[in-house]
């Protein structure tokens, strides 16, 4: 609101645009630490915190379509608005030939997301040549709620794939 | 100054200055805007109801140059480094081109340290390397530190084989949480 002179301020003012804008400020919001804020929709903010799992373990496939490695994931499990920034890396190589190895994600949870060789961290060097990279997305039209991110992989040509240091990291909206 | 849950006001109760300093002078002073002192700058929480504005930091070296060690260690231009004030984690992103041609064998690797602060050594664990291929890639961690002026430094190795592996474009860029 906008004070005029000579008018009366009362409680009932003083605590809609005082006490109730104040809480709605990030550091009446701030909990944990090292977490950032983003916009929940108008004139209201929610705190939001990076997630990050790293699976060290060395496994294969030689599957074509994307599956899930004998250790699952990498995962992460977050409350997202609309909008999340997704990492995924890994060291991969083709044990047997020359075909592509890729390493993808899923959304399960309140958006559907089927993993995809567009959205993959991927290596087509010669047989048994390693490479550790990194591929890096956005997604801006999931639905907003709880969202799990799921790391998955593939073997072109039913080659054996080779993954290890396997790290998925979520940055959620 | 601390952050203190506004007050709820009550009709016909005098509303004093101190009420007013505590509540909205002290509560103002912790919220973002007085906080906030360099563009580009972003919020984060640094405790309950508390809230520090962060830098992010990038640095590049663009000089293609190679080592023949075995241990991560620094090119003849050291870095790229990029030293922050974090809380107890950061997101870190890094890329170089990565070159290793010639041997079957030989895999060369470009990972980052952490020095101040924090003492952490590079490790392929967080690393972009190639084996007997090139690539121009990056890769991403998000790292966990002890609070205050942290510095991240990439470094460099040869795995297996013989001879020098090579690196240009090197960037690292660091947001800290």
């Amino acid at each position: 609101m906008t004070f005029t002179a000579n008018t009366v301020l009362t409680a009932a003012q003083l605590n809609t645009h005082l006490r109730d804008n104040l809480k709605e400020c990030p550091t009446s919001h701030a909990s944990e630490e090292g977490s950032y804020f983003a916009s929940l929709t108008t004139n209201k903010i929610v705190e939001r915190r990076a997630r990050q799992e790293l699976i060290g373990t060395q496994e294969t496939t030689t599957s074509d379509s994307y599956t899930d490695l004998d250790t699952v994931g990498p995962e992460v499990t977050v409350n997202t608005g609309r909008m999340a920034i997704v990492f995924v890396s890994c060291a991969l190589r083709n044990n047997d030939g020359g075909g592509v190895v890729f390493m993808s994600h899923e959304v399960s949870g309140a958006s559907e997301r089927v993993p995809s060789d567009s959205r993959a961290v991927a290596n087509g060097v010669s047989s048994g040549a390693s490479t550790a990279a990194s591929h890096v997305m956005v997604w801006s039209e999931l639905t907003p709620g709880e969202n799990t991110f799921t790391a998955k992989y593939r073997s072109a040509l039913e080659e054996e794939g080779d993954f290890r240091h396997r790290r998925l990291i979520v940055m959620p909206f | 100054m601390a952050w203190t849950s506004p007050m709820t006001a009550v009709t016909n109760e005098i509303f004093t200055a101190s009420q007013f300093n505590e509540n909205v002078r002290d509560n103002l002073l912790e919220a973002a805007p007085a906080k906030a002192a360099n563009p580009g700058g972003y919020f984060v929480t640094t405790g309950q109801n508390s809230i520090s504005e962060r830098e992010a930091g990038e640095d590049f070296v663009g000089d293609y140059e190679g080592t023949s060690s075995t241990d991560f260690t620094d090119l003849a231009t050291p870095g790229p480094s990029v030293t922050v004030t974090t809380g107890e984690r950061a997101l870190v992103l890094f890329s170089a081109y990565t070159e290793s041609i010639g041997d079957s064998s030989r895999v060369a690797q470009a990972s980052f340290e952490v020095s101040g602060e924090t003492e952490e050594g590079a490790d392929s664990a967080w690393a972009v390397y190639v084996q007997n291929g090139q690539i121009q890639a990056g890769t991403s961690r998000l790292v966990s530190l002890t609070a205050g002026e942290n510095t991240f430094t990439m470094k460099y190795r040869r795995v297996g084989g013989s001879g020098d592996v090579n690196f240009s474009t090197r960037r690292i860029i660091v947001f800290p949480l």
